[in-house]
């Protein structure tokens, strides 16, 4: 109670200090939630192209020469050994899918089927959708919700004879600079949630097509590998030619996750940054407020108030302020997440890979971690000033109270000074140091 | 030097009470092996000059300083003895405080001021507002429940302090200059209404005070000087 009233009563340093706690939880938080959807689009993203490959042919130069993939399927050594599948990537801008970012994957139909079940010919597929792609030049395939969601859908291929018709589903599309145009004849249908975040940014087509489309006409840009547990990858290896090498799946994904931890982790110590200052303000404002009452402390000294319990109480303004400053800190970080998150991808997309982030993931555990670390720097902040609210003498009460009242009055006139102080500051600043 | 005459079935007693500071290099003696005892329901006047220690004697009576030699003993404990935090307990329990400043919490209300010592005292919610209430209505402010202290005057503002000094049924009432921020007549109704109660409860009353008129109240006189208790003539 006495806590409480104490907080309403000093309306400014109150604001002060949640608003500060809040401004640094908000930070945290909005950082937080932007590297979390990073890094599961990224997850997204890795899984929708990795698919169950255990390993992938890729080359040094990005791509690999389709000989490679011709030479896997008709050699007798590997052809049975392994289950092989070529696929081009690209990616891709397209005014009619908002202009973020895609994924273009250019798969071999027929040899999809045991990597991605939800692309190759699997129950959620349109069997007329994947013939498509073989049949119509230029054929593409979105999930059903990304078309929806921005209002296109398919031509059957009898309707690409009919320009008006063809007009409806042709996408423009933008890839390493060049403008391509491409027709979406067929949806894919995600069967669950997860099928369906990671279909979210994919345009899929067949090799031809992707080759064409990004100009990569007879070159892969890996080939994805299904090897047996006890196989020899070393013989492989030895096997590929110059250029081309052998990874594991997750090494590759491991790799990129390590390109961008130190990136994550400049983030998350800028948004601590922010919580530092948070509880400098804390400190400061707590400070003042002890010092500001330090008869009271006395007098509740020696009413019967111990140590601990003086400790208690400023401690306790604290976590109610810290419970507050995080509980607002939490909603406003999950509005700045959202415009946080493009900032972070946008800064993926320019330094790592391209990765696209279409709604921010809002887990429980940023938002426990967020308000945890909001009341915990509170009371830490807090915990100094407490201490020397503890440790005022009792006889000031009795000796210091008419003291005390003189000097507050002396407040006005050192506020004054401080704020000439600021001006004066302010004035050379605006004084030019070179002509 | 024996100032007063001590026993051992004295209430407040204190002995060979010794208590300097240093102020910078210069150690300054306040009190110089004081002696001094006090009966249950005795209103004792200790006078003195300012700066005399007639405020350090209080502090060391009530446990809130420690002295650097002799012993307090009140109620049959020796307060050097205990440890500052069992020294803390004993003033919640058996001490009341009248401050000069009234030192009343500015954020609770009258009520809230009055009942403090006896939540401290883990007294339960609805007797400690029945004794609070019947405590304000003693000093007559008991319309007043309501009220924050900043909406009293200096006179009402010092009942409501003698209200929480005493609510709680404290054995000893310290009081330091509790007229010396009031004016004649004020500090005159607030010095009666102290001693009346005091009386009514038989409680042991030490007040420090400059005041003739408020020291007219007290049933004996000691003078502090040069860190010496002497009886006043």
């Amino acid at each position: 109670m006495l806590s409480l009233r104490t907080l309403l009563r000093h309306p400014i340093q109150f604001i002060i200090m949640t608003f500060g706690i809040a401004l640094g939880v908000a930070v945290m938080v909005s950082i937080d939630l932007a590297n979390t959807s990073a890094a599961r689009a990224f997850d997204l993203s890795t899984s929708a192209v990795t698919g169950r490959a255990t390993h992938a042919i890729v080359g040094s130069n990005q791509s690999v020469d389709e000989s490679v993939y011709v030479r896997l399927r008709t050699d007798p050594q590997w052809r049975e050994a392994f289950e092989s599948a070529p696929l081009v990537l690209a990616y891709a801008v397209s005014p009619q899918l908002g202009e973020v970012p895609f994924t273009m994957l250019g798969i071999d139909p027929f040899a999809e089927a045991p990597f991605r079940s939800y692309l190759g010919g699997g129950p959620q597929t349109q069997p007329e959708a994947i013939a498509s792609l073989l049949t119509v030049p230029g054929a593409v395939l979105l999930s059903a919700p990304t078309a929806e969601s921005y209002g296109l859908e398919p031509c059957a291929p009898d309707e690409l004879s009919d320009t008006s018709l063809a007009d409806a589903c042709r996408l423009t599309l933008s890839i390493d600079g060049e403008t391509r145009h491409a027709y979406l004849t067929g949806l894919l249908e995600p069967s669950d949630d997860f099928a369906r975040r990671a279909l979210d940014t994919l345009i899929l087509t067949d090799i031809a097509t992707a080759q064409s489309l990004s100009g990569t006409s007879g070159k892969l840009t890996q080939i994805d590998l299904i090897l047996p547990e006890d196989f020899d990858s070393s013989a492989l290896s030895a096997a590929l030619p110059a250029g081309t090498l052998l990874v594991s799946s997750e090494l590759r994904s491991s790799q990129v996750t390590q390109m961008t931890a130190a990136f994550q982790v400049n983030l998350t110590a800028l948004s601590l940054l922010a919580l530092l200052v948070g509880i400098f303000l804390i400190y400061n404002a707590m400070t003042f407020s002890v010092v500001q009452r330090r008869p009271l402390f006395g007098t509740l000294r020696s009413i019967g108030y111990t140590r601990e319990q003086i400790f208690g109480m400023v401690l306790g303004e604290a976590a109610l302020v810290g419970a507050l400053g995080a509980g607002l800190g939490l909603g406003l970080g999950i509005l700045l997440g959202q415009g946080a998150v493009q900032m972070v991808t946008q800064t993926i997309n320019d330094l790592f890979f391209v990765v696209t982030v279409r709604g921010i993931q809002i887990p429980a555990s940023s938002l426990l971690k967020g308000g945890l670390a909001g009341v915990i720097a509170s009371i830490l902040a807090a915990a100094p000033p407490a201490w020397e609210a503890a440790s005022v003498p009792p006889r000031l009460a009795l000796s210091r109270a008419g003291l005390e009242s003189r000097a507050q009055s002396a407040v006005g006139l050192v506020a004054g000074l401080g704020l000439l102080a600021a001006l004066i500051g302010a004035v050379i600043l605006t004084i030019p140091t070179r002509n | 030097m024996q100032n007063t005459i001590t026993t051992m079935t004295a209430f407040l007693r204190f002995h060979d009470l010794t208590k300097s500071y240093y102020e910078g290099e210069v150690r300054r003696v306040v009190l110089q092996n004081a002696h001094a005892e006090f009966q249950p329901g005795e209103i004792t006047a200790i006078l003195g000059k300012s700066g005399s220690g007639k405020s350090t004697l209080l502090n060391l009576i009530s446990g809130i300083d420690a002295p650097d030699s002799g012993q307090v003993w009140v109620d049959g404990q020796d307060l050097t003895a205990l440890s500052e935090r069992d020294r803390t307990l004993f003033r919640r329990a058996r001490i009341g405080f009248v401050f000069q400043f009234f030192n009343l919490i500015p954020t609770l209300t009258v009520g809230e001021n009055v009942s403090l010592p006896l939540e401290l005292n883990r007294i339960p919610r609805p007797e400690a507002q029945q004794k609070a209430q019947d405590m304000l209505e003693a000093v007559g402010l008991l319309d007043r429940w309501r009220t924050f202290p900043e909406k009293l005057s200096g006179g009402e503002q010092q009942r409501v302090a003698l209200a929480r000094a005493l609510v709680h049924d404290p054995l000893l009432i310290l009081a330091d200059e509790p007229t010396g921020n009031l004016d004649e007549e004020t500090g005159a109704q607030v010095m009666s209404l102290l001693a009346r109660l005091a009386r009514e409860q038989n409680r042991t009353l030490l007040m420090v005070t400059h005041s003739r008129e408020a020291a007219a109240h007290a049933d004996r006189f000691l003078r502090l000087s040069h860190g010496q208790l002497l009886p006043e003539q």
